[in-house]
């Protein structure tokens, strides 16, 4: 699991190709977030179920017309929650006291590698549900489209994540260490269903300054 | 009867897991299996008696979640549930048929599912009254002990065990939950744990949940290895697995018995089980393990330290401690600690931690500074940025107290002295809350001038100590050195007391190495080559300026001559890569306005020396230098020529010019008007990457920044804008979620009347969210906050 040097660029807001200093900069920063970094992931199955707009997610309850769409013809779906932990937290803390530019370029390392690591956990969960010929659908997490940010503390209390992979949510709703995801995932038998393109074409916010235009980004 | 008779006498047997079980009768995913203690006192009563009659001792209550933070709006109050959960268990125990073995319940306590600050919002203090009602309930309901348990941070575990001791007088069990490679999810590794846990005082130790005992053998041996208290076991049956959706655990009963009696064998002397484990597992660990007897617990002579991750042990090899975070004769840092800097302190202890420091000394003793408020703030703070194990260095016994309770970690204490008034001060709160205490040999009849003197009052620090159960490990003793200026007989005295105290005491020793050439010039050489001496009389921690050259050289050489440094590895490490007679690096071909540009911070620095070495005046390599360079590349960030990481480091270049020739120019005439802008980042949000980039640039514009951090609450924000009379405030959010506490500071301050101007930023910030929050200005990025300012206060 290594940083996508270009896609934490990406986070520094650098358009085109990175000159010499940034990339060195960077490429130190990410060795760094990667000697720091305890990823860990927890995930956990549920029945997927719609009624009077409202969405089932096992004992979860919410409202989303984009999850809906995302997990139309789904029975099942998988709760999804992943972090780096503590250490990076405390690495991009130290940073800050000793310099501004290092403690950016780690924080853009550090969350283009939970992006990789969830991408990486996604595909072994792929792997996993192969046998039974189920496709996993993108991950959606909350906050995104009109998903509320506050289904997390749901996604965390049932996968008991504090206990079991260090992450937590703070009172104001943010999770806590501050590099990880929660996501929902479909469980799918539609291969046409599945996109395994651009997460960010399933997004509307069309203004995003980091908005990738094409698959590959940058 | 106390569990205590029997603790270490022979081996006790734990109870196994809970959930599972639970689960089986009915316990509904998403369902708290607390509530089951008045919903299904049944089920709780059989599970607990199945445990007892399986071979248990001691059975925990079903309170894991039961404290206030993780019960929340539970359907009753702390104090009923506990209270049902204790009867429960009682019941149980006088049901079971044990044949009329003595049963003992313990109130379990488990982790409140928050992180502490800084990493996450739960207040230290908050988190300890949490736990503190629950200890209080389980004590009044008849709980025979206090069980702590699947701690995974040392400070969350700090908090249970400070709860526990504050709020009853039961014993105190605890257990910490390791990941697959010994450290705890905040990073905490077995040594420090021991180091915590024996200083705050509990009764037994170890570690439960996590995976199965065949795992936890190595890490069970690294807690022997250190351990002076029993050492509990209470391991899971297995990795979880998970299998068609449900987590599954594979050790049998019969191997786990197995693997259990191997642990016995090495030492632990309190079993059970975990996540997975059934009344069968329990039953065949009682089985297989009956008749062993345990293993004696030895004491042991290590002195640790510790922070949040890791302990140092002073017996292990001479450390070096920082002495750089002390305000005295530094210029810098006591106008730093006047003025509230806290980013100057900061920086300071990160380059000593660079510079190999192993632990940091922190002192802010300067008369104009309350310390019982100051120390405590720095503690934190510092530890926020760094791992070492910190020295905390007050004569103020308030300062000290509440330092040490907020401290995450155990501390050195510097110090404690042979006069009554410090014996009575500090060492009740070495005993309390742990720490190794800094004995000064010196009383009420000042410094013998002696070595036999200094031993005398050292021998009686131990004995008080060792009187009030605070063994001599945790004892280190400062002979201390007086300048050689007054007397040439100084250094050889305390030399000869180094030898004695360690000689007849066997005790870890400090120095303060450098008081040694007060009043000498080069002071440096003297300090060396006295440190060298010191080493080789049996000096265990010299507290020295790790930045010197000097020191290091002889710190690293001297481990090497005693034998601490097998094969030389640290010291070809140092001086393999230094070319012979390595001089100052030729200086750059750049000017100083292409160092800034480029953003080479170190060639700025020395740029900008030479500038004034050539005579030129301060201001004059300001304005032709520093601040064309920031224009430019302020200029080309605007215009997308270049980016954030490239503004940043010219910004930090410019820094470190503008550091060289503040120390040039005249201080700051009194009344001078200086252009504040107040920075926080609003409540609810703990993201401050964006708001730390926007204080850099405002500073290297000159502005005065009064950076009020993090989750900063509207009353906080508006105060300071009223106390600093700031015409200017940005505020930062991340989420939308907390673009309503944006809203909400604004308000606050427009309610108040303030004249100022709010400009707002951060990730999901555009102008309508700008505009919705009632805010006077939206800025993309740090360039148009820097740009704002200047319109603000009518500049550029």
């Amino acid at each position: 699991m290594t940083v996508d040097l270009l896609e934490a660029c990406r986070y520094l807001g650098v358009r085109g190709e990175p000159d010499d200093a940034t990339l060195a900069l960077v490429t130190s920063c990410a060795q760094e977030v990667q000697n720091a970094a305890q990823p860990r992931s927890t995930s956990r199955e549920v029945p997927v179920r719609e009624a009077a707009g409202k969405l089932f997610l096992g004992p979860i309850e919410t409202r989303s017309a984009d999850l809906i769409k995302l997990l139309a013809g789904c029975e099942r779906a998988l709760l999804f929650a992943a972090t780096l932990g503590a250490g990076v937290d405390r690495l991009i803390l130290r940073a800050t006291a000793a310099s501004a530019a290092r403690a950016v370029a780690l924080d853009a390392a550090a969350s283009a590698l939970i992006e990789s690591f969830c991408d990486g956990c996604q595909a072994e969960l792929a792997a996993r549900y192969q046998q039974e010929e189920l496709r996993l659908t993108p991950r959606f997490s909350p906050g995104y489209g009109d998903l509320p940010l506050s289904l997390q503390g749901a996604v965390l209390d049932l996968l008991g994540a504090p206990k079991a992979i260090g992450l937590t949510l703070t009172d104001g709703g943010m999770l806590a260490p501050v590099k990880s995801v929660t996501a929902v995932m479909g469980l799918t038998k539609n291969p046409a269903a599945v996109s395994c393109g651009c997460r960010c074409a399933l997004c509307k916010k069309t203004d995003c300054k980091f908005r990738k235009t094409t698959n590959k980004g940058v | 009867m106390s569990i205590l008779n029997e603790l270490g006498r022979r081996l006790l047997f734990l109870d196994g897991g809970m959930g599972t079980l639970l689960q089986e009768r009915g316990l509904l995913p998403g369902q708290k299996p607390d509530e089951w203690n008045l919903l299904r006192p049944d089920v709780l009563r059989e599970v607990h008696r199945a445990y007892y009659e399986a071979g248990a001792d001691i059975v925990y209550t079903n309170t894991f979640g039961s404290n206030a933070i993780k019960w929340g709006n539970g359907p009753c109050s702390i104090a009923k549930n506990a209270a049902a959960a204790v009867e429960n268990a009682k019941e149980a125990a006088a049901l079971a048929q044990v044949g009329g073995r003595p049963l003992y319940v313990a109130l379990d306590v488990g982790p409140t599912g928050k992180l502490l600050k800084p990493l996450g919002d739960l207040d230290f203090e908050d988190c300890v009254a949490a736990y503190a009602e629950l200890i209080r309930a389980g004590e009044q309901a008849g709980a025979d002990l206090i069980a702590i348990e699947t701690m995974s941070d040392l400070y969350e575990l700090k908090a249970a065990v400070l709860a526990a001791k504050e709020n009853s007088s039961l014993p105190v069990f605890a257990t910490v939950a390791f990941d697959s490679k010994g450290k705890l999810l905040t990073g905490g590794d077995a040594k420090a744990v021991v180091a915590l846990l024996e200083g705050l005082g509990v009764d037994a130790l170890g570690m439960n949940c996590g995976f199965g005992p065949d795992v936890a053998l190595p890490f069970l041996e690294e807690l022997l290895a250190y351990s002076s208290l029993p050492v509990i076991l209470k391991p899971n049956a297995g990795l979880p697995r998970n299998d068609g959706g449900k987590t599954v655990y594979d050790v049998t009963p019969k191997d786990f018995g197995a693997q259990m009696r191997l642990a016995a064998k090495l030492g632990a002397c309190v079993l059970g089980g975990c996540c997975g484990t059934t009344p069968a597992h329990i039953a065949a660990l009682r089985a297989t393990c009956e008749g062993l007897l345990p293993r004696p617990v030895a004491q042991k002579e290590h002195t640790l330290v510790c922070s949040y991750s890791h302990a140092v042990d002073l017996k292990a090899r001479p450390i070096v401690i920082g002495e750089r975070l002390n305000p005295t004769g530094k210029k810098a840092l006591k106008a730093a600690l006047r003025e509230n800097d806290l980013d100057y302190v900061l920086a300071e202890a990160v380059k000593q931690e660079d510079q190999s420091a192993e632990v940091l000394d922190v002192n802010v003793g300067l008369p104009e500074l309350n310390e019982a408020e100051a120390l405590p703030k720095v503690v934190c703070a510092v530890q926020s940025v760094t791992g070492l194990p910190l020295q905390l260095d007050s004569s103020d016994p308030a300062a000290m107290a509440r330092a040490m309770r907020l401290y995450n970690g155990k501390p050195m204490v510097n110090s404690v002295n042979g006069k009554e008034e410090s014996l009575a001060a500090i060492l009740p709160l070495v005993k309390k809350y742990g720490g190794v205490a800094v004995a000064l040999t010196l009383d009420e009849g000042g410094i013998p001038e002696t070595a036999e003197g200094r031993l005398a009052i050292a021998k009686k620090i131990v004995a008080r100590a060792e009187a009030l159960g605070i063994g001599r490990k945790n004892i280190v003793v400062d002979v201390l050195c007086l300048s050689v200026s007054t007397d040439p007989k100084n250094a050889q005295t305390a030399l000869e007391a180094l030898r004695l105290v360690k000689k007849e005491l066997g005790v870890c020793t400090v120095l303060g190495v450098s008081n040694i050439s007060f009043g000498l010039p080069s002071r440096e050489q003297i300090n060396a080559a006295f440190y060298s001496m010191a080493l080789s009389c049996g000096l265990d921690a010299g507290i020295i300026n790790p930045g010197s050259q000097l020191m290091m050289n002889a710190h690293i050489s001297a481990l090497a001559l005693l034998g601490h440094d097998p094969a030389f590895s640290r010291y070809i490490g140092r001086f393999a890569a230094l070319p012979a007679g390595a001089a100052a690096a030729p200086s750059s071909s750049l000017t100083l306005r292409e160092a800034v540009e480029k953003g080479l911070a170190a060639e700025a620095g020395k740029l900008a020396a030479e500038a004034l070495n050539a005579k030129s005046a301060p201001l004059e390599v300001l304005d032709d230098s520093v601040i064309p360079a920031l224009d430019a590349v302020g200029r080309h960030f605007e215009s997308g020529k270049l980016f954030l990481p490239q503004l940043l480091m010219s910004a930090e270049a410019a820094k470190a010019a503008f550091a060289v020739l503040k120390a040039a120019l005249p201080e700051r005439a009194e009344g001078a008007v200086e252009h504040k802008v107040v920075l926080a980042t609003v409540k609810g949000d703990i993201h401050d990457i964006g708001k730390n980039i926007v204080k850099v640039l405002l500073q290297n514009y000159g502005f005065a920044v009064i950076d009020l951090g993090k989750d900063v609450p509207p009353e906080a924000v508006a105060d300071a804008v009223e106390q600093s009379g700031a015409k200017l405030v940005g505020l930062s959010a991340l989420m939308t979620t907390t673009v309503a506490s944006m809203a909400e500071t604004i308000a606050l301050i427009k309610q108040r009347g303030l004249p100022c101007r709010v400009v707002v930023g951060g990730a999901v910030l555009n102008q309508e969210y700008a505009d919705m929050a009632g805010a006077d200005c939206y800025a993309p990025d740090a360039m148009a906050t820097v740009r704002y300012a200047q319109a603000v206060y009518g500049e550029g």
